[in-house]
């Protein structure tokens, strides 16, 4: 770009007298890693690119759906079907054409993860998953790269820089996943949440790319929408957690995922005095004393994954299953709640 | 002895309240933890973490007026 160009463009940030062509040269020769180009990573990148960012990856292995229009507000109505990342390139791409955007359209996982994240030097969740969250906790640890967290639910949104000038990591604050896994598409969200989390994303890559401010590592911030307000908890670095991650080879938090998706059926045999509250609609519950009565609820046309307390009952409980009433699709969860809750 | 205790996240929306004053006769954090088990207003989950006047705390003496903070993992996006 020419001098008198950029001088134009970017002209109402060089007047901030802490950015001036300094800081504009940081943002150039910076490179922001974005996983997950959604509700959070939208904004965060449309952001980051007109603040002239100067190499920006997105990575996304999902397509543009018509229920993501209403928070994910880069997209339009044309973009659905297609890949999330390639349409946010595009749209990125004409908003500033003197930056380098690059589109990676397939998901996070443990064996690209390195790779990625290597290349590039902050790392931006936009993720929606305790699968997706750990992972780039993981890998962000083994690389040596800070990332911006935010997570949501329903009015309130939570979010800290990790890894940041060895500061505390996600599993310093959440030591493992929960075996729950809430998402948007059970809860709902109001489009505003995401985009308010997003740009604060965004605001703290420029933050660490410029050296401004205080960078929100340390703590975790809690924003409530409903009444606008920011709460802080302070997370200290936890040696024993992060010597964990990188004493073991990168892998992904199977379990939970599998656990938690919402395309899965589960069914818990435990009888009802030991059943945990607020379980999710996916989820059934019938004790197995019940089972006989009440085996007409089960579905026959998907996998149904059996769980109890041990792994004692819900082996009972399959086998009496198909025994007596000719079932085929049912997958024991070896370990029961125990072998859920911790990730085994 | 008072404590404020608040609630984030899904537990908020299981105890129907996003904070609450209680006046209690307790010494630690981790007596606070065995209180709310038995009072069993929200699910029980190994993951949730406690923080004692903003400081994320496994266990804690606690005080009068002490704010102590309930928060769940949460993973939307």
């Amino acid at each position: 770009m020419q001098y008198e160009e950029l001088y134009i463009r970017y002209s109402r940030q060089l007047k901030l007298p802490e950015l001036g062509l300094a800081g504009q040269e940081k943002l150039q020769q910076a490179s922001v890693l974005i996983v997950g180009v959604g509700g959070l990573g939208c904004p965060a990148a449309q952001y980051l690119a007109a603040a002239g960012v100067g190499r920006i990856g997105l990575l996304d292995g999902d397509q543009v759906e018509a229920s993501n229009l209403h928070r994910q507000v880069l997209f339009l109505e044309d973009d659905l079907g297609r890949n999330k990342a390639e349409a946010a390139q595009e749209h990125l791409s004409r908003q500033n054409s003197h930056i380098k955007i690059e589109a990676y359209p397939e998901h996070l996982s443990a064996s690209n993860a390195m790779n990625y994240f290597q290349a590039f030097d902050i790392v931006m969740d936009g993720t929606d998953s305790f699968t997706s969250k750990y992972l780039i906790n993981d890998a962000a640890l083994k690389s040596g790269k800070p990332w911006v967290y935010a997570s949501i639910y329903k009015y309130e949104g939570q979010l800290s820089v990790f890894n940041y000038q060895n500061g505390p990591s996600l599993r310093c604050l959440f030591s493992n996943p929960p075996w729950k896994e809430i998402r948007c598409e059970i809860t709902g969200v109001l489009g505003v949440l995401p985009g308010i989390m997003g740009v604060k994303q965004a605001a703290e890559v420029l933050k660490i790319i410029l050296g401004l401010g205080k960078v929100s590592a340390g703590k975790l911030k809690l924003y409530h929408l409903l009444d606008d307000e920011v709460q802080e908890l302070r997370i200290s670095r936890n040696a024993e957690q992060i010597k964990r991650v990188m004493d073991k080879p990168l892998e992904e938090e199977k379990m939970h995922c599998e656990f938690a998706h919402t395309h899965f059926t589960y069914l818990d045999v435990r009888e009802p005095e030991e059943m945990p509250k607020g379980l999710a609609p996916h989820i059934l519950t019938i004790p197995l004393s019940e089972l006989r009565n009440r085996q007409k609820e089960i579905p026959f046309d998907r996998d149904i994954y059996v769980f109890c307390q041990s792994g004692k009952r819900s082996r009972e409980a399959i086998h009496l299953l198909q025994k007596e009433f000719g079932f085929r699709n049912l997958i024991q969860v070896e370990g029961g709640i125990f072998a859920l809750q911790n990730g085994r | 002895m008072r404590i404020r205790i608040k609630y984030f996240g899904w537990i908020a929306e299981q105890v129907n309240k996003r904070e609450e004053d209680l006046e209690l006769d307790l010494n630690s954090l981790n007596e606070l933890k065995d209180y709310l088990k038995n009072k069993n207003q929200f699910q029980e989950d190994s993951s949730i973490r406690y923080a004692v006047n903003q400081e994320l705390v496994d266990d804690a003496k606690l005080q009068d007026n002490d704010l102590v903070a309930l928060l769940p993992p949460f993973a939307g996006g």
